[in-house]
């Protein structure tokens, strides 16, 4: 670990994603955790200098899907565990589903979330409150209490809800307390027992196939209920080329829906199941080349509103078994930046797509103040290099669980150190 | 008897990720094989003191049987494990029922597991040979070898045969075989069925798609037809087992179509006036009985195959 003095210079780091500053190379002094200067040459006799050239001091990242286990599955991640792989992977706010044991579908599992998250202190944890109670999508859960206790947008996490008429209430119930609901589209009639995208691979390999057809179809639903209930809509995660067009005409019409994407199909296509990697069975599968491409372009030009890191821990006995019987979900949280970079190196993303995704727009959904550098104020930042080389394994691994297809592999970008609220919580 | 040098064979886990050398190599062992089948002691002491496991975690009788049959033809000890007697049905999960087996020191596993892909997640976690006798709607490879014995047994060369093969290709692993076996002998493959049972991509393992079947088994050279599977839950593939039949089944009329000399051939077990009429499954061009009884060699040739790679055969066998 880096040691950290009290007063520090970063030499020539470049700013990125701040309100209120542009993105550019400049010199900033901290000084006891608080921004103290941002300037060109600066000088303070005694502060340990550091030479930030190529890194990039952002507020930090935002994260829109994250499961924390807990209460209920702590041996697989608990708060705690969650929080320190936030901070290790540069991230300061991370909202938390509800999909814990029981779910968080009460104000009392929310104030334990916002108890806990105060007591850790490595970062903010935004509860998202359930939509419907124990996630059955059957009825209303209590909203109202649940804002009040720090529900910060209502969903059922991985479960879609079936009814058209209940997500038309939920979102109209949810437009009371100003909070979006999260989504995620499948049509489960059609989806059947799928474990991957129905298409050539799924009939090679012998797997049952969830049509694209089965997300976009439940794209367009949820987009048109959303219209009629006048609510706030986020998909949680896309994964098909159709959706995007349907999110992108919803935008163009003035509907209220934003939409997110995990890095993994940004990266990955159905073909990279051939060796039935239980690491890359996701809730919305990998789907085909053309499909990678819509989501990029989506990014690029806005349509998809963020990259949410879709951090869902879980035990090898749960991973470690026949595709068709593992859970769905990878850890992620630490290599959302190591994989954005790649995008970036292989020119499908540029900075500030990547900023407004991972940075921007993630604090819009989920209504939290535009990032502000301000000088005299306890400092909330990441500071990242996009060029240091690192790998994920038993020493850098911060969750308690470790599936990931990325385990053990070199990756390229890292955050060197975390700070929030003036307390440094990961450096390098 | 000695393998070829193009037979390495650590474990058979599909027929895509064969040869074709290495298919020819295995059916040339099974002929073989076969010979020895033929005499009055049928045995040979190729595999004495080698352990091959039949480990069934979907039920099946005849090609347990004839693994075992196959082992014990070539002097191999053999152990079987199945689902409903094992742990696995109290709950145990695959990678600990498959860390307790390889404990006991089997050097052959043989699995059936209704999960595509079983068969190659014990290969990546277990030491021994691993033969996949079926997984999902994967692979049947040992079938899928049995029936490109039976088709160059009795045509040749299968280079620009015409095979068509019809039923339920979405859910079948035979029909995977099948297709990835012929493709790589160069035959002409035609699928056929109704369109609920074709999955989509599926030209692209190297075949004809036809959603009707008369085109496809039209001067074919073999007629095979796939099980039509009623047991299987949520079926709403097909209205009803009549309309199937009168719609997609092989009956005299039909086979009309093909060749003269045209092979029929089914994987068994048949279900009689569903996909196939009992008159041409008992007919002069059935050869169903004849691939049951390749079935034995092929997998003795398989087993060999997998035990010499591994250096298991016993010496001056």
């Amino acid at each position: 670990m880096l040691p950290i003095a009290d007063n520090l210079v970063l030499d020539d780091v470049d700013l990125r994603g701040w309100a209120n500053l542009p993105p550019g190379p400049c010199s900033v002094l901290l000084v006891g955790g608080h921004f103290a200067a941002v300037g060109q040459h600066l000088d303070m006799p005694g502060a340990q200098r550091v030479d930030a050239r190529g890194c990039w001091l952002t507020p930090g990242l935002v994260d829109l899907c994250a499961a924390g286990r807990e209460p209920g599955q702590e041996q697989d991640e608990d708060l705690l565990s969650l929080s320190r792989c936030a901070a290790a992977g540069g991230y300061v706010a991370v909202a938390v589903g509800p999909d814990t044991q029981p779910s968080n579908d009460d104000h009392a599992v929310t104030e334990l979330i916002v108890r806990r998250a105060r007591d850790i202190g490595l970062c903010d944890l935004l509860p998202i409150g359930a939509l419907t109670h124990r996630l059955q999508g059957e009825t209303l859960s209590p909203m109202g209490e649940m804002t009040e206790a720090g529900a910060v947008a209502f969903g059922d996490a991985d479960r879609p809800v079936r009814s058209s008429r209940m997500l038309r209430r939920a979102l109209e119930y949810a437009r009371s307390f100003d909070r979006a609901v999260f989504s995620q589209p499948l049509d489960l009639d059609l989806a059947g027992a799928g474990a991957m995208h129905e298409g050539p691979w799924s009939t090679r390999l012998g797997l049952r196939g969830i049509p694209a057809a089965a997300e976009h179809i439940a794209v367009a639903r949820d987009i048109a209920v959303c219209q009629l209930a006048l609510g706030r809509l986020h998909l949680q995660r896309l994964s098909a080329a159709r959706s995007v067009d349907h999110v992108r005409r919803a935008k163009a019409d003035g509907i209220a829906v934003t939409a997110a994407v995990t890095p993994w199909h940004l990266l990955r296509t159905d073909a990279d199941l051939r060796d039935y990697d239980t690491n890359l069975r996701f809730a919305a599968p990998l789907r085909a080349e053309a499909d990678r491409q819509a989501l990029l372009a989506g990014l690029r030009d806005g349509t998809i509103d963020a990259i949410c890191s879709d951090h869902q821990p879980w035990s090898v006995a749960d991973k470690e078994v026949e595709f068709d019987r593992a859970q769905p979900g990878a850890i992620g949280l630490q290599t959302v930046w190591p994989l954005l970079c790649d995008l970036v190196r292989e020119g499908d993303l540029d900075d500030a797509a990547l900023v407004r995704a991972t940075m921007t727009m993630p604090r819009v959904i989920l209504g939290m103040p535009a990032p502000m550098l301000r000088i005299g104020e306890p400092a909330t930042f990441a500071l990242l290099d996009p060029d240091r080389p690192w790998t994920l394994d038993v020493h850098s691994n911060q969750s308690k669980s470790r599936n990931t297809p990325v385990w053990g592999r070199p990756l390229v970008g890292r955050t060197l150190l975390t700070v929030y609220r003036g307390r440094v919580t990961y450096s390098d | 008897m000695n393998a070829p040098s193009t037979l390495q064979l650590r474990h058979l886990l599909g027929l895509e990720e064969l040869s074709a050398e290495q298919i020819t190599a295995l059916l040339d062992m099974a002929a073989q094989m076969k010979a020895v089948n033929q005499r009055r002691i049928k045995k040979l002491p190729t595999l004495r003191g080698v352990t091959v496991l039949t480990f069934f975690v979907e039920n099946s009788t005849r090609t347990k049987m004839s693994f075992e049959l196959a082992a014990k033809r070539l002097s191999a000890d053999t152990m079987g494990f199945s689902a409903s007697t094992s742990s696995l049905s109290k709950g145990e999960t695959l990678l600990d029922t498959a860390r307790n087996l390889e404990a006991m020191a089997p050097d052959i596993v043989v699995i059936r597991h209704s999960s595509s892909g079983a068969p190659r997640f014990l290969s990546e976690r277990i030491g021994c040979g691993i033969v996949n006798a079926g997984d999902g709607a994967h692979e049947h490879p040992t079938q899928g070898l049995l029936d490109l014995y039976t088709m160059r047994d009795k045509l040749g060369d299968l280079r620009g045969r015409k095979v068509a093969i019809i039923g339920d290709i979405a859910h079948s692993r035979v029909a995977r075989s099948n297709l990835h076996g012929l493709h790589k002998l160069g035959a002409d493959v035609h699928v056929a069925g109704p369109a609920t049972m074709l999955p989509p991509g599926v030209h692209a393992l190297g075949c004809t798609v036809h959603a009707r079947v008369e085109p496809a088994i039209d001067g074919a050279d073999v007629v095979m037809m796939l099980r039509i599977q009623r047991e299987r839950q949520g079926n709403d593939l097909i209205p009803h087992a009549h309309e199937y039949h009168r719609f997609f089944g092989l009956d005299a009329a039909r086979l009309q179509l093909a060749q003269p000399h045209a092979l029929v051939m089914h994987p068994g077990p048949m279900n009689r006036g569903v996909e196939i009429a009992p008159e041409v499954a008992d007919g002069a061009q059935s050869v169903i009985l004849e691939q049951v009884e390749n079935g034995v060699a092929v997998r003795m040739a398989v087993l060999y195959a997998v035990a010499a790679t591994r250096g298991l055969e016993s010496q001056g066998a």
